[in-house]
């Protein structure tokens, strides 16, 4: 098969043996790919082919690189008259951010593959979308502007979007009972930051809302909400109080690798799709790690061939559930997602220490 | 404003000075080094147990010997600006202050770390000497209150600056008393230069023991200390086998002493790592894990701490200085005496020129300053009866 034939299949139906035969061949060709047309890669392969990987087959040999390297340099295998997107990450202020280039190929078969993806959770039919953030990108809070931006890279599974809170991040309610109407109750596709969902619509004394039969697709993690002692199941369970919404999907993703995007199932576990694969790392060794194990997360896609972002270490916490026997029916590597990792105590005689990156979990943005 | 030791009324009433190295300044620092000693819960602290020796009678008598001479006088005032990560060196800066026998205000960080809380009560449980705590206070304050800062800085007779070049811009933009002097101490970097040939020449056991030396001088505060060596010269010939041997020693070491890494200053040595390469031709990666070390053809300033090493190899001594960054301050070498070192830097500058083992001992001798020479001031003092 070749890589299109490879990727038209569908998403969660490809065996575990015969999917990791394909996807190292057509990995190493994507190395090899970016190998010859990207310089400063090529020059990292080199630089690194003595220690890394330190697996030497399977698809633990594919060579993989640390996500930060996006942040300090232009990373291309096209030439740049070729650039159709350069996606950002949204970093906080003073922080570096990603640029990852996109070509018209690339971002066609992002946009494609994510849709193929997501419809396997949200169901096939276009449904009335509804936003959790603000109508706006001119904010400088970095939360904002991720729930806007998370927001485009979903907004082709839904229609007619309503963006729920107004400029000031009050509820829209009046406008929002007109829009119910005309799409007689529902039932819609809802997308926001699982914070901003909390503060608006879940805490005490927040008018409940109807949106039954809805599903919920939530960016950027549980720390705020952990933060102030809200569990997940406290969450889940106001969503299908307040919101009548008992479908809540939770997802991974990173600018970095769009449309390779891992959803959470009905079982509360994340799916790699066909097109992707997760190994789990032991930072230090850099080793991969048995399945059940916690290390960081490298993440594996077909998708990028205008930049060198197939093979890609984070600096996310993770490990694998499971593979080819989630509960829910699709195959494929299960796992979840533990969080960033963290610096203990910094120090040092310079008062400037740099902070830790901004998160990579549902930061998408386009500019 | 929050006074963590010392008496406020200090930011009144101005300087009471006292004599270089006079008793009670002494005995105060001695009984201080000797409280720290019998805490052995605080103890196991690497800076606190350094700064517990350094304050032995021993190592006091013999800071005394770089006092320029008996007739100096203190200058008054002293303002320490200490740097915000390195808990014990408020401690370091003030001491040399209080032996040359001024009084001072030490801006403490605002985050305090636990070894400078430990030092903080350790400080306050001392018991008879209402005379140094009356002319001495230790106080923080948050670092964006520049008002503060102001204000402080008028009142100095001299000011000693930490924290690197950031901090050393804001406070020379600040007015000060017009005989005030400064003494800075921006963001400086360290080498380590070492003779491939003496370390393929070593035992495996005289290899071990040096590799502990190097252990000392970069991972006790993970590398973020500026004396702390971040870049690796190999010069002469046998290179690339004695920075395997050495690298592997390292690693050991760190192991044996049960160095422990979290995942987040893993991966950000491996990105650095990474980042440095995609830069640049040529560049190999040559160790991972406690010792992350990439070998480059030119040094990059970019710098992470943790253990991450860039390295070098050059015929000679002279061209491994060429290379050097412009902020060098420690060279720590192995292999060379120290005026073979200094000879061949020319006019390039550097700060100290150390063996293995010292590059975070504290000396009145410290980024180019003879410390006692600016925190004193001499008197001139002519025959008169004519």
């Amino acid at each position: 098969l070749t890589r299109d034939e490879y990727l038209q299949q569908p998403p969660f139906a490809i065996p575990g043996e015969a999917k990791q035969r394909e996807l190292l061949r057509l990995l190493d060709e994507l190395t090899e790919h970016h190998r010859e047309l990207c310089a400063p890669y090529a020059r990292w392969l080199t630089a690194s082919s003595g220690l890394l990987p330190p697996e030497r087959a399977g698809l633990a040999g594919v060579p993989f690189l640390p996500i930060p390297a996006f942040k300090q340099h232009d990373l291309l295998s096209v030439p740049r008259d070729q650039v159709y997107k350069v996606l950002r990450s949204s970093g906080t202020s003073g922080q570096a951010t990603s640029r990852v280039y996109l070509d018209r190929s690339t971002a066609t078969l992002q946009s494609r593959v994510f849709s193929a993806i997501a419809s396997e959770f949200l169901g096939k039919k276009r449904l009335p979308m509804l936003i959790v953030g603000q109508n706006q990108t001119s904010s400088s809070q970095a939360s904002l502007s991720a729930s806007s931006a998370g927001a485009i890279g979903l907004a082709s599974q839904g229609r007619d979007h309503f963006h729920l809170l107004d400029d000031e991040g009050r509820l829209r309610l009046a406008e929002f009972e007109a829009y119910r109407e005309r799409h007689n109750g529902g039932p819609f596709l809802f997308f926001g930051l699982t914070f901003q969902i909390w503060t608006s619509l879940l805490e005490d004394e927040r008018p409940p809302l109807s949106l039954a039969g809805s599903v919920l697709v939530q960016a950027g993690g549980w720390k705020k909400l952990l933060d102030r002692a809200v569990p997940k199941s406290t969450f889940k369970q106001r969503v299908a109080e307040r919101l009548g919404i008992t479908r809540v999907h939770d997802y991974y993703g990173m600018v970095e690798q769009v449309g390779s995007i891992y959803f959470e199932c009905e079982s509360g576990r994340l799916h790699a799709p066909s097109s992707s694969e997760i190994l789990i790392r032991q930072a230090g060794s850099w080793s991969c790690l048995p399945d059940g194990e916690v290390g960081l997360i490298q993440t594996l896609s077909l998708l990028p061939t205008s930049y060198p972002g197939h093979s890609l270490l984070t600096e996310d916490r993770g490990r694998i559930l499971g593979r080819d026997d989630c509960p829910c029916g699709r195959l494929g590597t299960t796992f979840e997602v533990l969080g960033r990792s963290e610096r203990a105590e910094p120090r040092g005689c310079s008062d400037t220490l740099e902070s830790t990156p901004p998160p990579l979990k549902g930061t998408l943005e386009v500019i | 404003m929050e006074i963590l030791w010392g008496s406020a009324t200090l930011l009144e009433s101005g300087a009471s000075v006292r004599s270089p190295f006079d008793d009670e300044a002494v005995s105060f620092l001695r009984h201080f080094g000797d409280r720290l000693s019998r805490r052995p819960d605080i103890l196991r602290r690497p800076e606190i147990a350094a700064l517990a020796s350094w304050l032995r009678p021993g190592n006091l008598a013999r800071l005394r010997q770089f006092l320029p001479d008996a007739s100096v006088r203190p200058r008054g005032l002293a303002l320490h600006i200490a740097p915000s990560n390195m808990d014990a060196m408020f401690i370091y800066s003030w001491v040399f202050s209080l032996l040359a026998g001024n009084s001072n205000i030490v801006r403490a960080s605002s985050t305090p770390g636990e070894a400078a809380l430990a030092l903080l009560e350790t400080l306050s449980q001392l018991e008879g000497y209402a005379n140094v705590a009356k002319s001495n206070v230790i106080l923080t304050y948050p670092r964006h209150e520049l008002e503060l800062s102001r204000r402080l800085s008028l009142l100095g007779d001299v000011r000693l600056i930490w924290g690197g070049d950031a901090t050393v811009s804001t406070f020379k933009t600040m007015p000060t008393r017009p005989l005030c002097v400064d003494l800075v101490f921006p963001d400086r970097s360290s080498a380590c230069v070492l003779e491939a040939g003496h370390v393929l020449a070593m035992s495996d056991e005289k290899l071990a023991q040096t590799a502990g030396l190097f252990f000392r001088d970069a991972y006790a505060f993970e590398q973020m200390a500026c004396s702390s060596p971040r870049l690796v010269v190999w010069v002469g010939g046998g290179a690339a086998e004695a920075s395997r041997r050495w690298w592997a020693a390292v690693n050991v070491e760190c192991e044996r002493r049960q160095r422990s890494e979290d995942e987040l200053t893993a991966f950000l040595k491996l990105s650095l790592a990474c980042s440095a390469s995609l830069d640049q031709e040529g560049s190999e990666l040559v160790s991972l894990g406690s010792s992350t070390v990439l070998e480059v053809a030119s040094f990059p300033t970019e710098h992470c701490g943790g253990g991450f090493f860039y390295q070098r190899q050059v015929p000679d001594l002279r061209t491994a200085l060429a290379a050097m960054p412009s902020n060098l301050q420690t060279v720590t070498a192995l292999g060379f005496e120290g005026q073979e070192v200094a000879q061949s830097l020319g006019d390039h500058r550097v700060d100290r020129i150390v063996p293995f083992g010292t590059a975070l001992e504290i000396t009145p001798i410290w980024d180019g300053y003879s410390l006692f020479d600016h925190l004193t001031r001499r008197v001139e003092i002519g025959p008169l009866r004519r």
